[in-house]
């Protein structure tokens, strides 16, 4: 009786239990085998999701480039407060039209305000950002709910530190760059229980193989110039 | 036949004041003479044609206000420019707003409904009014005068039934035909016109014909300003920004209807805030693109106005919009999305509260150097991508060294090298080899040396 009063909340996707399978709109994560690790076989499409890691150049990165380049439309995408300057032409090489991705880089104490605002509009598909100050749990819940209510997916990059802490997150996972590649956890997320970590592998192929613009005189200049 | 409503405003002194005088004993006063109060004033005691020193010893705790002409007509002018959305025919008149309606009531419905809308809308802006249809302006004002609202097809019955002594005219005049032995307008037109128009002054002659509806009394049609310029002054010094939200409100709302009423929009907004020492802030206030709708001007406008931290506490709020753009109404097309207009506002509201710089685009110039090639600017601009090899996921502005060996700073090569020489032409030639290579067998980098002087550079990362 009282699962079909709360019924509308779990289709909605507002509400789930621990083993249950979820309605909720996903994106591709761009690793099938991190997609089998969700229990709707991708990114929650309109969750805060929190990535904890000390790798803030990377994993995060990549993670975010991969789901991307799977799921386009005619929205925008942004990174808010990121660690370095994004290169447009590697946007341009992955598919991403880089007329419909914003940067923005806002005060610390500006930064909740801003990925709410921009969680809240429904013209922005998905967001990644860098926290530099720790949101409070209230912030937290905040942007949570701006993200249900814009349907935007936001990936908030934390320090690892904060792991150990309870957040209104409904998606939380660690990374941690390994040689090979890079190791992800997926400990909280709607609908199923925490998962073993998972080790997605560094695609080096386009390195190792001869690339076709490879020329001669690269080749020349190798053998002569440094060696 | 052509159809007037004409409209009066009971408060209209009291609501040119721009306070709130529900709850206050207010009254405004002119040569000593009350000439509106508030009810709560009323309830006290006093009354309009009162002496004010009269009124001051009822209602000890009375606030009189001095009358102010200017503000009265800037009044008048707003709420033509709120009438203007049910008839292109708006006039001023008498210290009330005469509206033609004969078209007006078919696209609203008969007179009641349009009684309705007209009311539902005062309501609605928090103005009380009282309005009456007739032939002409001089028959709707009798109407209104005696408190009548007939229906159309009693109009003529109605008036003849008035007594001669509301009529618009002279005391003495309305003694004059009271002695010739007219009781009521009836009876007056009974009469035949030769005789009255021999006897009875012709200006009270035409007025009569007027409330027949058988004159037109010529009316100056109102048109709406080609700038909007409205301002709003308070009563007592407002010491929070927060006090200024209602004032916004209204503003911004007014400011939506003149921009809509004309077909325009605007996304240039100039507001001044008037202080307790005279002095003025000016806040400018620049749209990414053109708008009309009132949220989308009230947004951006609070949010720079939180910013700010007034010396003194603030005396009045002006809004002047000059700059206007011609807009079509939005189509109603099935595929347009709701998200192309958001995004306008979203940027609005960043760039009011941190800045134009805040939020960038990548962009892609045509040239060959990556530091040119790869920007952050605040307009698009992207050059399509030549067959590159692969280009690393962030960049470092400016490169970091790495001396004479890369090795020496943790880098092995992987993959190169990729030649870039360039810049000849801006005196910033580069001749550079970048490589792809592994730092410290975790993370894969950008870097490059420099053919000139031979040294090692950082340049970005793959991941």
């Amino acid at each position: 009786m009282k699962t079909n009063i709360l019924r509308p909340l779990f289709d909605a996707g507002k509400l789930w239990q621990g083993s249950t399978k979820t309605a909720i709109e996903v994106t591709d994560t761009g690793f099938p085998e991190l997609n089998q690790h969700f229990s709707g076989h991708g990114w929650p499409a309109h969750m805060l999701i929190e990535i904890l890691t000390d790798d803030l150049l990377s994993a995060p990165m990549q993670c975010a480039f991969a789901t991307w380049t799977k799921q386009q439309d005619a929205r925008w995408i942004a990174l808010a407060n990121p660690p370095l300057s994004p290169c447009t032409e590697r946007f341009m090489q992955e598919g991403i039209d880089p007329q419909k991705v914003d940067v923005l880089n806002v005060p610390d104490d500006q930064l909740a305000w801003c990925l709410e605002q921009l969680a809240n509009t429904q013209s922005m598909r998905s967001l990644i950002a860098w926290e530099n100050e720790p949101f409070t749990s209230t912030q937290l819940r905040r942007l949570q709910l701006a993200c249900q209510r814009g349907h935007t997916q936001l990936f908030l990059v934390r320090s690892l530190k904060h792991q150990i802490q309870a957040s209104p997150a409904p998606v939380r996972v660690t990374m941690q760059s390994l040689s090979n590649g890079f190791e992800i956890t997926v400990f909280k997320q709607p609908g199923t229980n925490a998962r073993p970590p998972l080790v997605i592998p560094s695609e080096l192929h386009w390195i190792t193989k001869a690339h076709p613009t490879r020329r001669k005189t690269s080749i020349l200049q190798e053998t002569a110039g440094l060696h | 036949m052509v159809i007037y409503a004409y409209l009066t405003f009971p408060d209209l002194l009291l609501d040119a004041q721009g306070i709130s005088h529900h709850d206050e004993c207010i009254a405004i006063h002119h040569q000593g003479q009350i000439m509106q109060c508030s009810e709560k004033s009323i309830l006290a005691g006093v009354m309009p044609g009162m002496t004010l020193s009269m009124a001051l010893t009822l209602c000890p705790k009375l606030l009189a206000q001095t009358y102010q002409p200017d503000a009265e007509r800037r009044l008048l002018h707003r709420l033509a420019l709120w009438a203007y959305q049910y008839s292109h025919q708006v006039a001023i008149w008498k210290k009330g707003l005469c509206i033609e309606v004969s078209k007006s009531k078919f696209l609203f419905g008969d007179l009641s409904a349009l009684t309705q809308t007209l009311k539902q809308a005062s309501v609605s802006h928090h103005f009380r009014i009282h309005l009456a249809f007739g032939y002409s302006p001089e028959m709707a004002a009798l109407f209104v005068k005696e408190g009548l609202r007939p229906k159309e097809h009693a109009f003529e019955k109605t008036v003849s039934r008035l007594s001669i002594d509301v009529a618009d005219i002279p005391a003495e005049q309305i003694k004059r035909l009271k002695n010739m032995g007219f009781r009521t307008i009836g009876d007056y037109f009974s009469a035949p016109s030769r005789a009255r128009q021999a006897r009875i002054h012709q200006n009270t002659f035409l007025y009569f014909n007027a409330v027949a509806g058988r004159h037109q009394t010529p009316l100056t049609w109102f048109t709406p300003p080609p700038v909007f310029h409205q301002s709003l002054e308070f009563l007592r010094g407002l010491e929070s920004v927060d006090m200024l939200r209602f004032p916004i409100h209204r503003l911004t709302q007014d400011a939506s209807h003149w921009l809509k009423q004309r077909l325009c929009t605007t996304s240039h907004m100039r507001w001044e805030i008037t202080l307790e020492d005279q002095q003025i802030e000016h806040l400018h206030i620049v749209l990414n693109s053109p708008v009309n709708a009132a949220s989308a001007l009230a947004d951006p406008t609070w949010i720079r106005l939180e910013q700010l931290q007034p010396r003194s506490p603030m005396t009045g709020i002006c809004l002047h919009i000059q700059q206007v753009h011609q807009s079509s109404p939005p189509k109603q097309d099935l595929f347009v999305k709701a998200h192309d207009t958001d995004r306008d506002q979203l940027i609005d509201r960043l760039t009011a509260r941190l800045g134009s710089e805040c939020i960038k685009t990548p962009c892609r110039q045509q040239d060959p150097r990556p530091e040119y090639a790869n920007q952050l600017n605040t307009r698009a601009t992207v050059y399509p991508l030549p067959h590159l090899p692969p280009r690393p996921i962030w960049l470092l502005h400016p490169p970091e060294a790495l001396g004479a060996s890369p090795e020496n700073a943790g880098h092995r090569l992987l993959q190169g090298p990729e030649r870039i020489e360039s810049g000849w032409w801006d005196f910033e030639p580069t001749c550079r080899r970048y490589w792809i290579g592994l730092f410290q067998q975790r993370r894969i980098s950008w870097i490059y040396q420099d053919q000139h002087s031979k040294s090692w550079w950082l340049a970005g990362w793959f991941s």
